[in-house]
């Protein structure tokens, strides 16, 4: 539900974060979803000769954090996502037990404007990063 | 306080090119949506580190009136 006095919950430096991880089936899914079934990301032998441990995550699939840090993550229900810009720098396996951080950086009291900046990490190393714009509606 | 405000405009916009003066406003660019507004104004809070309120935005014509309230929040 819409609540004004929500904004208020909103601070910059806010960070938030959760461990996710992604199956082979949910690869699957995502190939029927997008209409990629490109074998690098579904045959891991395939995958292994072009120098991959395995079947690499679909960058797009990790990108799906972002949709949930602004639709289901935040202090309320008001964002709208408006702007991803991702880096992918290594790549990441079905069943890596990966971990998602997002901290707000500007929140704009003038237009209700909000930047976020993320990463998700495996073992502490970083293997994509990007930066989110949303924009809150009350 | 133009030739500050320009390479921001430059920025948001994406346009090297991109020229703005006093007159200059959001129908005069085709890109200047809503979406572009609200980059636009935190790229300016940024730049000139300041903030505005909602009042102050709303009552904006053109770049002249932001180029003014800029100087009125800096001096």
């Amino acid at each position: 539900m819409s609540n004004i006095n929500s904004w208020d919950e909103y601070y910059e430096e806010m960070k938030i974060e959760w461990p996710f991880s992604f199956s082979k089936k949910e690869m699957l899914i995502f190939a029927e979803l997008s209409g990629d079934y490109n074998p690098i990301h579904l045959n891991p032998d395939f995958a292994k000769l072009k120098g991959f441990d395995t079947s690499v995550i679909y960058g797009l699939l990790l990108s799906t954090q972002m949709s949930r840090l602004i639709g289901q993550e935040l202090p309320d229900k008001n964002a709208i996502l408006t702007s991803i810009k991702v880096d992918f720098i290594k790549p990441s396996y079905p069943e890596d037990r990966l971990f998602f951080s997002a901290t707000l950086l500007t929140k704009s009291q003038s237009t209700k404007g909000l930047e976020f900046e993320c990463n998700i990490s495996k073992n502490y190393k970083i293997l994509c990063k990007g930066k989110l714009e949303a924009i809150w509606i009350s | 306080m133009l030739e500050k405000l320009i390479p921001i405009f430059q920025d948001v916009f994406d346009d090297d090119m991109m020229i703005v003066n006093e007159k200059t406003q959001a129908d005069d660019i085709e890109e200047w949506d809503s979406l572009a507004h609200i980059r636009l104004v935190i790229s300016i809070e940024k730049a000139f580190d300041l903030r505005f309120s909602t009042d102050e935005i709303s009552n904006l014509a053109n770049v002249g009136d932001m180029a003014k309230l800029i100087l009125s929040k800096t001096n």
